[in-house]
């Protein structure tokens, strides 16, 4: 062992280091398959187009409704919809659509 | 796996393309340098063997595990989504476009984890339903499964999406963000490179291992080989008491040296012998003749001296023959020639020769032959065998001695009476005694080497050969040679073998 | 007798030759194989002695097997210092009919040639051996001397056969225990003398004058009269 361990050393590192460059690299490719992936080039993402004051009426609409239809309702669910409203109206539209959704959820569960 | 990149290295060979059979025997230290004399050992090599499976077995266990984490994730995501898009065209049969639409609706509107991609568009690709602008390009509308770089609110996040073709020129797209599963996937990774750097340090470290202890085990052999080539034929190689395939090797190696060491030290006690007892007569007929060149008076003196420094020379010669016949016995080269003989006439032959002989001398010859005695030799070989015991025995004993040459069967086609008590299973045990001095037991060990003469045989002629050759043929033929006390006199008792041809010689000993 | 030597030692060569031409023989010598065999396919010979070991590219043994395959007969002696068992067994398969190793007794070799042309004469089955007043019956294995009835011990029929079949011949020691007692080795005891004195016990002993001659230091030989 003794007249080669520099040598040893020399290659043990050189195989650690490619190793290691081999599977960050293998890895950053397989954690970004994108748009080369399948279906072509994509040059601009495509937009999800829920995220408007129109929706957030929709949303608190269909609420309403379900609130009218039930006989009784949770008082979390009031607070998420009226939450929901507001942030809407104060221009948070996502987290105002989250609330207005999650009222929704609980207004459609089946009465306890 | 550690190795790999630098055996991948093309080695640097001129013009003629080496192909992988004449590669092989030419990776020789002194044409690939540094390098190959290190990839030449054959620890090294052991020990990327060791490192490539070990790197394989990992890389075989991280597959898994990544098919089991991050593989799992995806199939699950797409599962859902294949649930989903299976439940909206259910929808469609049930109540057409407009239930679907509905559905959609409602779906979006229950998504609290906002993650969902909904998109039903026409036969002229506008949207219908959902919650995507538009139907994405370059991605056909039938049945398959794509990425989808899409924006969320400005914040940019992965999808993956089914699509398919429905009833009525229909197209729908179901998709659900991994965004989070590609951030989970990234932590796998990560993990898995730890691993891997881990694993080709263990392996390496391992396989360094592997060689040292390949070294080590090899190194005792290798310098017990060193020294024995350098003329240390006393070192043997250890034995670790493991009693592992090593042990075996190694007790192999010393067996060898060990017939080495006897051989050679055959060979020494041999030159030597010729160098003590071929030179004694030597000298006797060139005195002979030099003394009769010089004072001899008369033709028949001279004639005289003559004949004798013949003599002299004839018995050179015949040790010498006698030597090199042992030589030939040792040597093993006959057993090819042994076949099936029956001793019994060959004795009751030699007896009738030998009778008139001793009875000239006024010795008596008896012999007790039984009328058939088969061995699996060489008849000449076993003559002349029982010739030198005969001819020992005349030469030892008394007038009016009593010489027995016997013979009987012991083991197999049953036994010859009570003669034969302590007789190996399947053996022919020729006798000769006689009723001389005998060789007293200090001197019986040393009695079958080549030239030892005992007290009693130091007034007689003779080369002190006899009994060497004896011993020799009784080894050949994987039988032995017992000297016993015949009170008084000696007793040789050759035994040979019956034997079948396939375990006819093994090596034998005195007794 | 015609006797062909091949032999590429000089001195051994002279000896022999020297030997051969005192015994009353005509000989040629030559010192390597290809002449040998030239000579031996070329001229008539009664015998030919062969040495095992020769130059110019056709050794003995090649030499005795081209020979035979083209059908000659010529009776062969191989004169070889390779003296062990194995050698002396191909020289006897590769045709030849004996064998002697270096170093040898003269008056052995000699012996032996004559036996050996002697055997080529020989023509059918014998059937009644005579020398002198001594007779021998092969078929009745009756033997009689001046009409005298003789009794032997069957060894010593065989010994006094052997001893008449070379009557006129030396017959060394060696040729008696090969040729008797098929025997392949000297023993140190000499056994052969005493064989010998009792055969003339009974064959010479009640009888005027002796048959079974002693030939100093070469063997026996049973002839007619003295010399």
């Amino acid at each position: 062992m003794r007249p080669h361990s520099a040598a040893e050393a020399a290659m043990l590192l050189a195989a650690t280091a490619a190793l290691v460059l081999g599977v960050r690299a293998g890895a950053a490719q397989s954690a970004a398959p994108s748009a080369a992936d399948r279906g072509g080039p994509q040059s601009e993402p495509l937009r999800i187009i829920t995220y408007t004051r129109e929706h957030c009426g929709e949303l608190s609409r269909r609420a309403d409704e379900l609130m009218q239809r039930r006989p009784r309702v949770t008082p979390e669910s009031v607070e998420l919809r009226d939450e929901g409203k507001r942030l809407c109206a104060e221009g948070q539209i996502r987290p105002g659509i989250i609330r207005l959704r999650r009222a929704i959820m609980l207004l459609r569960a089946p009465a306890p | 796996m550690s190795g790999t990149p630098h055996v991948a290295d093309p080695p640097d060979v001129g013009e003629t393309p080496p192909d992988v059979g004449e590669a092989l025997p030419t990776w020789s230290p002194r044409r690939h340098g540094r390098l190959g004399a290190f990839f030449g050992q054959a620890g090294v090599r052991f020990g990327m063997i060791y490192a490539c499976l070990f790197g394989a077995s990992s890389l075989a266990l991280a597959a898994f595990l990544w098919w089991s984490t991050a593989g799992l994730l995806d199939r699950q995501t797409e599962a859902a989504i294949l649930v989903d898009f299976q439940g909206l065209t259910e929808r469609l049969a049930e109540g057409g476009v407009g239930n679907l639409i509905e559905t959609i609706e409602q779906r979006i509107a229950g998504n609290i984890d906002d993650d969902a991609v909904y998109l039903l568009v026409d036969a002229r690709m506008q949207r219908l339903a959902g919650n995507l602008e538009r139907w994405p390009r370059g991605v056909a509308p039938d049945f398959d499964w794509t990425n989808l770089r899409i924006d969320r609110g400005g914040i940019r996040t992965l999808a993956r999406v089914h699509h398919a073709d429905l009833e009525g020129g229909l197209h729908l797209l179901v998709g659900r963000d991994v965004e989070s599963r590609v951030q989970l996937r990234g932590i796998v990774a990560d993990a898995m490179l730890w691993a891997a750097v881990i694993a080709v340090l263990l392996g390496t470290v391992g396989a360094m291992a592997v060689r040292g202890l390949f070294r080590a085990t090899l190194a005792d052999i290798s310098a017990t080989a060193i020294a024995v080539s350098a003329g240390d034929l006393t070192r043997r190689v250890k034995v670790t008491g493991h009693s592992d395939e090593f042990d075996l090797l190694a007790e192999t190696i010393n067996d060898m040296l060990d017939r080495i060491a006897r051989l050679m030290e055959g060979v020494r006690q041999v030159s030597n012998a010729i160098a003590h007892d071929l030179r004694t007569p030597i000298t006797r007929a060139r005195m002979r003749l030099e003394d009769a060149a010089t004072s001899a008076r008369t033709e028949a003196d001279l004639h005289q001296a003559i004949e004798r420094a013949q003599a002299d020379l004839d018995g050179i010669v015949a040790v010498f023959q006698a030597l090199l016949r042992i030589a030939e016995i040792e040597a093993g080269a006959r057993r090819s020639a042994f076949s099936r003989v029956d001793v019994a006439p060959m004795l009751s032959d030699m007896a009738e020769l030998y009778e008139a002989a001793a009875e000239e001398a006024g010795q008596t010859l008896v012999a007790r032959i039984p009328p058939q005695a088969m061995v699996f030799g060489d008849r000449d070989m076993i003559q002349q065998a029982v010739a030198n015991l005969l001819d020992n025995a005349m030469k030892f004993s008394p007038p009016e001695g009593v010489i027995r040459l016997g013979a009987h069967v012991a083991g197999g086609s049953g036994s010859a009476g009570g003669v034969g008590a302590g007789v190996a299973a399947g053996t022919v045990e020729i006798v000769v005694a006689d009723d001389g001095p005998g060789i007293p037991p200090q001197d019986r060990a040393r009695a079958s080497q080549r030239f030892f003469r005992g007290e009693a045989a130091r007034s007689t002629p003779g080369s002190g050969l006899g009994l060497a050759l004896v011993q020799a043929v009784a080894m050949l033929h994987g039988g032995t040679l017992r000297l016993e006390d015949n009170a008084p006199g000696l007793r040789a008792v050759l035994v040979l073998p019956v034997g079948d041809g396939a375990n006819g010689a093994k090596t034998g000993e005195v007794a | 007798m015609r006797i062909l030597l091949v032999e590429d030692d000089r001195d051994v060569a002279g000896f022999v030759v020297k030997g051969l031409k005192e015994a009353g023989h005509v000989v040629e010598h030559t010192a390597n194989g290809r002449d040998g065999l030239f000579l031996a396919a070329s001229e008539a010979f009664d015998a030919i002695v062969l040495d095992r070991m020769l130059p110019g590219g056709v050794d003995g043994l090649r030499l005795l097997e081209t020979l035979r395959s083209q059908g000659n007969a010529t009776p062969v002696l191989f004169l070889s210092a390779m003296a062990q068992v194995d050698d002396r067994v191909r020289g006897l398969k590769a045709g030849g009919d004996d064998y002697m190793t270096k170093p040898f007794a003269f008056a052995e070799l000699l012996a032996r040639v004559e036996a050996l042309t002697r055997r080529g004469k020989s023509e059918g089955p014998v059937t009644r051996l005579v020398v002198a007043d001594l007779e021998m019956d092969l078929l009745s294995r009756g033997v009689k001397r001046a009409g005298q009835k003789v009794d032997l011990q069957p060894r010593e029929f065989r010994l006094l056969e052997y001893l008449m079949r070379h009557a006129g011949q030396v017959v060394t020691r060696t040729m008696l225990l090969e040729g008797v007692w098929d025997y392949h080795f000297d023993p140190q005891t000499n056994v052969i003398d005493v064989h010998v004195s009792r055969l003339r016990q009974k064959v010479d002993k009640p009888f005027p004058t002796p048959l079974i001659h002693t030939v100093r230091n070469a063997g026996y030989m049973l002839r007619e009269e003295a010399p």
